[in-house]
């Protein structure tokens, strides 16, 4: 299996967000990301305001797309191919 | 610093070149960072400016028999390959360190076009490697247009650094940059139909 690069991860983890809020132990295992991997990148995704963290009343954390979220997921095709071309992952 | 010797025959058009070369730089810029809005990769806002800068580079060199505009073309191409190669290496702190590099062999050597030339071949050998290796890697189009745009630059600096007194050789280096750019744009075009 082809080792998914940093943009193809955060792809992942908004698109799983994106049909319904998830906990983080949900999107670990749908996303295939280890415990570190996904506080790395869920803490770079609040930072960069692509996703929303909120509380329930037992104070378990969930997650759902903000704005900049479900424009990168509209834009992923196109940002994909640029970055490629130009060799930009990071 | 001599000047750029520009063939009689060539008086005109070279500005039209120059002018163009600006327009994709900057349309390629103004992508790029259009993209990094979207994506917030910071590698995406550093292409953005590298391209800002080569864009303003073309625009200083456009403007005829000044001096002045040359020093500005030299400082300004060679800041914005500094950045695409620190990019290629990975590193933060290589940026300070090429310009650092560029400055001093500009400043120590006797004669600063043929050290420009120099010093973008080199940087452009660099890049073109990063571009290569990258549609090694993705075998992808996209990418091999983007590593022969940089062959082509790489090409056309190194032929004009060889011949700089040579008019048909100064004209080829201007066509060779044409065929860079124009693969450039083509990349762009099939960037944005896929």
């Amino acid at each position: 299996m082809k080792k998914r690069d940093r943009l193809e991860i955060i792809n992942d983890i908004l698109h799983l967000i994106s049909s319904r809020d998830a906990k983080p132990t949900q999107i670990m295992y749908k996303a295939n990301l280890s415990h570190e991997m996904l506080s790395q990148y869920m803490n770079e995704l609040l930072a960069k305001n692509f996703i929303i963290e909120k509380k329930d009343k037992k104070g378990q954390r969930t997650y759902s797309l903000a704005e900049k979220g479900i424009n990168f997921l509209r834009d992923y095709k196109l940002i994909k191919n640029f970055v490629d071309s130009y060799g930009l992952n990071e | 610093m001599p000047a750029l010797y520009s063939p009689e025959w060539f008086s005109g058009f070279d500005i039209l070149f120059e002018l163009f070369f600006a327009l994709i730089s900057l349309t390629i810029a103004s992508f790029a960072y259009w993209i990094y809005t979207k994506s917030d990769q910071r590698s995406v806002k550093s292409l953005s400016f590298a391209f800002l800068l080569i864009s303003l580079s073309y625009v200083a060199r456009s403007v005829p028999s000044a001096t002045i505009s040359l020093y500005a073309h030299i400082v300004l191409f060679l800041s914005g390959l500094a950045i695409l190669v620190s990019m290629t290496l990975k590193q933060k702190k290589a940026l300070c360190a090429l310009l650092a590099i560029t400055l001093a062999f500009l400043l120590l050597f006797s004669n600063t076009l043929l050290a420009y030339y120099l010093i973008s071949s080199v940087f452009l050998v660099v890049i073109s490697w990063h571009y290569i290796q990258n549609y090694l890697v993705h075998r992808q189009t996209t990418a091999l247009l983007v590593a022969l745009a940089f062959i082509f630059l790489f090409f056309g600096s190194f032929h004009v650094f060889m011949s700089v007194n040579h008019e048909i050789f100064y004209f080829i280096g201007y066509a060779l940059d044409l065929l860079a750019y124009i693969l450039i744009t083509v990349n762009l075009y099939l960037v944005l139909k896929k």
